[in-house]
């Protein structure tokens, strides 16, 4: 009664996973690359490359449902389809924010004003990377210890979000002009790449839903940081 | 409430051969509880000695407790036929008395065991089985044809219904769906599911997929190797079985990885 088509049917649908971990890495990689050179070309290769991401999670979404529907997964499988499909749509949401972030670039004046703000950005956007690809890696592996280090990783990421906020509500201006707009793309920029890490958190709660089985939505509150109101002078 | 049984260190064979081993398991009252395991894991082994039923084969014996709301049904001065009136048990084949009308099959077990009662009565008590059976409406106009002329799905429910009828703690079933068509065993697993408000039901079945619909506790029997005698690998809330399975074994029979 070994059921080996099912069985592959889920090999396959873990490798498509691990696909798509390695498209949306490209597009973070990338979306960010561009925010830092200005270069459009690299933007627009991201912005035409989600259709390829959207798809994938289709076809991730297609094939998950259809193994619910055909073949009665129970125990370590059940938990491995649902969290595939749960993991999938993080990864997409990231892709999202990826082009986000690659529109961001097209339009972003690079003044000298910029520089401080680009340098937090570059730091955050690194630390994201790597939160990224150590999340995709703790899926890949099934290790729950990196899953669950992965909010340690993303802290300074929250840290270096409310620094970029806090110097754009009270600027340190060398005389030089920055317009709202200008401010706008530096805050929405950071808050695209500090929402990737907390989806990259958030899919480390479902790696270690994978393999012990246990409920837990602590990871749920780590989303945003709690005193961003300080920020705002509140 | 009626309808607790534990089983402590309880053992069964045949002869020389040894057919459970050590099983202690806790059936709740009022619910369902279903034994699941491959071929030859003692699962209906254990189900028979839940009612005495194991040891009317030749040469069985039987070691350990099964304690049914307090009272430990090997004890001395328990009788087997009073055992098997509160612990009813329904078998894979339907088996109603072909012959006898579906009036008489739902009330062979009263006439048998039951003192003198009036018709009206025997009446009454043949409508609420086959009503608690989820048979009557469908057998309302026929109750003096043969039981033998119903479908099969409903020559089950009939053996439901006269097992009921004796008014039982317990009925065990032993695989009542396996014979039956896909429509027949939904009718059976909602009856099921409606039984567990008046009786404790134990189930034994192969089908995994079953004993996730219909039970609140399952138990995962297993013979390791080749003559082996069957013991209870795991045993717990259903939910938990099919979702987070402690043992490893239980995981690779419910996934499919071996069986």
């Amino acid at each position: 009664m070994t059921r080996q088509s099912f069985h592959e049917g889920l090999k396959q649908l873990n490798q498509e996973i691990l696909h798509l971990g390695s498209l949306v890495v490209d597009a973070v990689d990338l979306s960010t690359q561009a925010l830092f050179t200005g270069d459009s070309k690299l933007a627009n290769s991201v912005i035409a490359g989600d259709e390829d991401i959207n798809e994938l999670t289709l076809r991730i979404e297609g094939q998950s449902l259809a193994l619910q529907a055909r073949q009665q997964p129970v125990a370590g499988d059940l938990r491995l389809l649902h969290v595939c499909l749960l993991v999938s749509l993080h990864l997409e949401r990231i892709g999202d924010l990826a082009v986000n972030i690659a529109k961001i670039a097209k339009r972003l004046e690079r003044t000298s004003a910029a520089e401080p703000y680009l340098d937090l950005l570059r730091k955050m956007s690194a630390q994201a990377l790597e939160v990224l690809r150590q999340g995709i890696k703790a899926f890949a592996d099934r290790d729950v210890k990196l899953a669950d280090s992965l909010e340690a990783i993303d802290e300074p990421i929250d840290e270096m979000f409310k620094e970029i906020l806090s110097r754009l509500l009270h600027p340190q201006t060398n005389g030089e002009e920055t317009s709202a707009e200008w401010a706008t793309h530096i805050a929405l920029a950071s808050r695209y790449i500090e929402r990737i890490a907390d989806q990259v958190v958030d899919m480390g709660g479902r790696v270690s839903f994978l393999v012990t089985g246990q409920l837990d939505g602590t990871y749920f509150d780590r989303a945003a940081p709690e005193d961003l109101g300080k920020q705002f002078g509140e | 409430m009626a309808g607790h049984v534990t089983t402590s260190s309880l053992s069964a064979s045949f002869g020389d051969i040894q057919a459970i081993d050590d099983v202690t398991v806790e059936i709740p009252a009022n619910k369902v509880t279903a034994i699941i395991g491959p071929s030859g894991c003692g699962k209906s082994t254990f189900l028979r000695c839940l009612n005495r039923m194991h040891e009317l084969v030749p040469g069985a014996k039987i070691s350990g407790e099964v304690v049914w709301d307090g009272k430990n049904i090997y004890g001395p001065g328990m009788d087997a036929t009073e055992v098997r009136r509160g612990i009813g048990m329904v078998f894979q084949k339907p088996n109603p008395f072909p012959l006898m009308s579906v009036e008489e099959n739902v009330s062979a077990g009263i006439r048998l065991t039951g003192g003198r009662m009036s018709k009206a009565m025997v009446a009454e008590i043949v409508e609420h089985s086959l009503r608690l059976a989820a048979l009557w409406d469908e057998v309302k106009n026929k109750l003096h044809k043969p039981g033998g002329g119903l479908s099969g799905g409903q020559q089950q429910r009939l053996c439901i219904a006269r097992a009921l009828a004796v008014q039982p703690d317990i009925i065990l079933m032993d695989e009542p769906c396996s014979a039956l068509d896909p429509a027949s065993t939904q009718k059976i697993e909602d009856t099921i599911d409606k039984l567990k408000q008046n009786f404790t039901i134990v189930i034994v079945t192969h089908n995994m997929q079953q004993a996730a619909r219909v039970s609140d506790s399952t138990g995962f029997m297993l013979a390791r190797e080749m003559g082996d005698p069957g013991r209870m690998i795991e045993y717990g809330p259903t939910n938990k079985i099919f979702t987070m399975p402690d043992r490893k074994e239980t995981e690779n029979y419910i996934t499919g990885r071996f069986g």
